[in-house]
């Protein structure tokens, strides 16, 4: 399951300003007794209703030495339940315990425990693995499909809307009653993936590694959610099943729907279906978040790498928000980015170019957030002029040249792009969840409101004020082909 | 609710067979839904001429105020001569990026963008699209602005001066990653060297690309002939019809000299054969590349009809979704991932080309494979490989149970309302129809052929059509084959010793 930035779900709004022929795009929200709280989009037509739930908890509260914990969690919620994925649960139930001791007793010693192959064997005779999967795939159900953050981890099926009861109780069903199987093998895919992310990206574990030095050793946002390999591999089940009581709580949990599907219908079938999750105990403690984050180590790298030349000038900024800073600073990206933006027409494209390609963005997360710029070298341009063009073009910006008609195109790209976010089902039911689960889908509104609100005095500001060079960390990665030349 | 109470609510109903509203069944399997049978909207109404006879399909959608204009022109690389590698693509980017009409780039960006607007332009295999992205009152001025990128392109010299300075760089890192090693190599493997779809960029190529090069291939290729419009959104189907009518109406059709010279480079008439199911270089093929995983990918040319509604056709669609479909439940996945733990993820694709009698006749049709392709770790690639021959093996073997087939029916039908589930996707997916020659009727008939297929059709389709004897195995960053491996001999015996892929 893909692993994700919660920043690109944020940065997305919900208009507020539509003009008075679209139709209601505002949510009905309800909670149920337990916590457990639901959005419901009714989209008439729509013959599939795209069916999210996000539950407030990510790769941020892995624990020390267990980085990657959630992220496991996320796939072995995919390994049924008691009556789905088992041919006979009374026969599994005692085999599976006596495995998990084994398996336990192997990690620890570090060798293989005797009697755990057979073990294991004599229990994939009675397993059925994708069995949960297969249930929706025969139904009709599409996308199945799951997405651990730093913040949030959110699980999304698109269901025939016909069979949306099916949702409720496959979903109620895994919250309920998980029975994490095929622990061993689920643990080697977790790799694959992460490897599989790496590799697909030369300069990947460079950032992995830049992350880890950017917030420093024991931040929450040190590692990504893909984990530490060596960690993963000495995960317990019992770990699993740790995280997953103190996260999976139903007060923790936002579910959305977005479709041809009525809130009366949803909030019926919620009630009989997610009413059966216990609420949660006063005295059941959450999982340590902490409010505030320690802050980032701030350190800059230079490597090696087979890909081209690039740096990432990283400044530390402030958590999301949808107001203030922290919206000015989005649209400082939006200012910089785009084909008429100045990244573009000063370095990619200009008399003095020397990027083949250049980004800002400002990723925000819950507890803190960064603004980043990113270059590429263009062809025969060495990587120390790359920062010092960056410098130049930041300096033309606060000498006054951040101009009304600039502002004004960035206001409409917003705008247009906000309801561009508004096609997708199952993009609107991401965004709500993950808004909600961080303070309210209202945020989504209110951030497009504060955005159009933003002037040029407002990002002069938050340029003096975040964007200080003696601040900054900055990863310098030059292609291994270049290297000694 | 407990299991124990809705049970005892179910004993409790005094009229046998009927179930409580409040009832939770033990099992999924046991819910009840109303029938549903999903039929795709009809075509009539939605299509339209401009003066030059330009087919124009407008799916209104007032939900947003967002309009989608797409021109599809049935133009793309395999219309490049030798030695022009690139250059479809590169023209195509070229009329977004470098100016038009009166336009000089900077001030063009700076009107699409003043507009909140998108205008894109990109060219693959066989196609050439443009497509406009804009709000609804800035509609008139976006659809301006297409008509003088697709028209009057200036291509301005110091923005392809820039565009090569970067297709250069990106030639450098393409060497860098396996994939890409990997995918150029193993066409090549399949194709022949020969091939178009064998070609690629080079630096010669880059450097041949001039204004006058892309002027002349755009002069040459892009016209009406085989064009189409698809829209969508906030519009009056009517009212639009009409504006691209003054703007795309005195679009001439290209005279058809280039196929006046018989078949384009690269196909002749052998297409038919060439699609028979075989590589040109079948075998077990190996890149050294140092690395944390492997790739690796299976397979030898696709097919080729001449009928969308030939039912080896509908057949082999279900034999590639049973052997990997999107589900978790296909063979490959169920084998790799669920069981093995071998990979994150395999991608299986099949395609099944028509030479139809359309605008584009036949040009480069059959030019398409069959490949399964995955990641695993260097030391497993000879275990991955070796299932995915022994999966493709079985169904020329055995016929598939008959659950499987419904389970691959009900996941390929379940997607056919996902391309028809916005008003872009049904202007788009009907304007494609018409520029693949694919009839209309296709997706009337979808659920009813996919239905009739059999389990004894399946196994014969894939007799005819899957070859694993003729197959390349390309591994790129696996780890030297030991005879430990599990599955080593049958590879052998299948496809032959190892040998490394030479240049």
């Amino acid at each position: 399951m893909k692993l994700t930035g919660l920043a690109a779900f944020l940065l997305a709004a919900l208009s507020s300003t539509a003009t008075a022929a679209s139709p209601s795009l505002e949510p009905t929200r309800f909670v149920l007794d337990n916590g457990m709280t639901f959005l419901v989009v009714e989209r008439p037509g729509r013959p599939l209703v795209a069916a999210v739930w996000t539950v407030r908890g990510g790769s941020a509260s892995d624990p020390p030495g267990h980085r990657g914990l959630a992220h496991v969690v996320e796939h072995l919620l995919y390994a049924g339940s008691r009556t789905i994925g088992t041919r006979d649960w009374e026969e599994e139930a005692p085999l599976l315990r006596r495995w998990e001791r084994l398996y336990e007793q192997s990690v620890k010693r570090g060798a293989a425990a005797s009697g755990l192959d057979g073990v294991e064997q004599r229990l994939a005779a009675l397993q059925r693995p994708g069995a949960y999967a297969g249930v929706y795939t025969r139904a009709g159900a599409l996308g199945i499909d799951a997405f651990t953050r730093h913040d949030a981890t959110a699980f999304q099926t698109l269901v025939p809307r016909e069979k949306i009861e099916l949702w409720f109780w496959m979903e109620s069903d895994r919250l309920l009653d998980p029975v994490f199987r095929g622990f061993r093998r689920e643990l080697a895919v977790v790799e694959q993936e992460r490897l599989q992310r790496i590799d697909s990206s030369p300069a990947g574990t460079w950032f992995d590694i830049f992350d880890a030095a950017y917030w420093g050793a024991g931040h929450p946002y040190a590692h990504s959610p893909g984990g530490d390999r060596l960690e993963v591999a000495r995960l317990l089940p019992a770990d699993a099943r740790s995280h997953f009581e103190a996260t999976y709580r139903p007060d923790r949990v936002v579910a959305v729907l977005v479709g041809d599907v009525s809130p009366a219908r949803a909030r019926e079938l919620a009630k009989r279906y997610f009413g059966r999750l216990k609420r949660p105990g006063r005295r059941e403690a959450a999982p340590a978040e902490s409010a505030v984050a320690p802050t980032p180590a701030l350190e800059s790298l230079e490597g090696l790498c087979d890909c081209r030349s690039q740096v990432e000038i990283r400044y530390r900024t402030v958590p999301f928000a949808a107001a203030g800073d922290a919206v000015a600073l989005d649209v400082l990206a939006g200012l910089l980015n785009s084909r008429s933006g100045r990244l573009y027409r000063d370095l990619v494209v200009g008399e003095d170019r020397v990027a083949f390609a250049a980004s800002a963005e400002h990723v925000t997360r819950q507890l803190d957030g960064y603004f980043a710029v990113r270059i590429e070298a263009g062809e025969g341009v060495e990587l120390p002029e790359l920062t010092p063009a960056w410098d130049g073009l930041l300096e033309r910006i606060l000498a006054g040249s951040a101009v009304d008609s600039e502002l004004d195109r960035v206001r409409r790209q917003l705008l247009t792009d906000s309801w561009r976010q508004l096609e997708q089902d199952a993009g609107v039911a991401h965004r709500l969840a993950a808004a909600e689960v961080l303070g309210g889908w209202r945020q989504l509104t209110e951030w497009l409101d504060a955005a159009a609100g933003v002037s040029a005095s407002d990002l002069e500001r938050v340029i003096d004020r975040y964007l200080v060079t003696a601040d900054r960390a900055v990863l310098s990665l030059t292609r291994s082909g270049d290297a000694g030349r | 609710m407990s299991r124990v109470l809705a049970l005892a609510l179910l004993a409790a109903v005094p009229f046998p067979g009927s179930v409580t509203a409040q009832a939770i069944p033990e099992r999924p399997e046991d819910l009840r839904f109303a029938p549903s049978v999903f039929e795709p909207p009809p075509v009539s109404g939605l299509r339209f001429e401009l003066g030059n006879g330009l087919p124009v399909y407008v799916v209104p959608d007032r939900g947003l105020p967002l309009v989608d204009v797409v021109v599809a022109l049935p133009v793309g690389d395999r219309n490049e001569a030798a030695g022009e590698d690139g250059l479809a693509s590169m023209t195509a980017a070229m009329t977004r990026r470098g100016g038009a009409g009166e336009s000089g780039p900077d001030e063009l960006d700076d009107e699409i963008d003043a507009l909140g607007a998108r205008i894109q332009a990109s060219s693959s295999w066989g196609r050439t699209v443009l497509v406009l992205d804009s709000g609804a009152e800035s509609l008139d001025r976006g659809l301006e602005l297409l008509a003088s990128i697709l028209f009057e392109p200036r291509f301005d010299d110091a923005r392809l001066e820039q565009a090569k300075e970067n297709l250069r760089v990106s030639l450098l890192a393409e060497a860098d990653d396996p994939r890409a090693v990997l995918e150029r190599e193993w066409l090549r493997l399949v194709h022949g060297p020969a091939s178009p779809r064998s070609r690629r960029l080079t630096q010669a190529s880059i450097a041949a690309f001039d204004r006058d090069a892309l002027a002349r291939f755009h002069r040459r290729h892009w016209s009406s002939r085989g064009a189409v419009i698809a829209a969508s959104g906030d519009v009056d189907a009517e009212a639009l019809v009409a504006r691209l009518d003054e703007l795309f109406g005195g679009w001439k059709p290209r005279p058809p000299e280039a196929d006046a010279k018989g078949l384009p480079q690269g196909l002749s008439a052998e297409s038919a054969e060439q699609a028979a199911p075989a590589a040109v270089s079948p075998g077990w093929w190996t890149i050294d590349r140092p690395g944390t995983q492997a790739a690796l990918a299976f397979g030898h040319r696709g097919a080729l009809f001449d009928s969308w509604d030939d039912p080896d056709r509908w057949a082999l669609m279900l034999l590639t979704e049973i052997l990997d479909g999107p589900g978790t439940v296909s063979r490959l996945r169920s084998r790799l991932q669920l069981e093995e733990g071998l990979t994150y993820r395999v991608l299986t694709h099949f395609d099944l080309d028509v030479i139809a009698a359309a605008a584009d006749s036949d040009r480069n049709r059959g030019m398409g494979e069959f490949r399964v392709f995955l990641e695993t770790s260097p030391e497993s690639t000879v275990a991955a490989a070796s299932v995915v021959l022994e999966e493709v093996r079985r169904l020329l073997r055995d016929e598939v149970p008959e659950n499987e087939i419904a389970t691959a029916r009900q996941s390929l039908l379940a997607r056919l309302p996902l391309l028809f589930d916005r008003a872009e996707a049904i202007a788009g997916l009907y304007a494609e129809d018409e520029l693949l020659g694919r009839p209309h009727e296709y997706w009337a008939v979808y659920r009813e052929r996919l239905l009739a297929v059999t389990a004894a059709a399946i196994r014969e389709a894939a007799r005819r059509f899957l070859a694993p004897e003729r197959s390349v195995l390309l591994v790129v960053g696996g780890r030297k084959a030991a005879t430990r491996d599990r599955g080593l001999d049958a590879l052998r015996d299948a496809l032959g010793a190892p040998r490394p892929v030479s240049g």
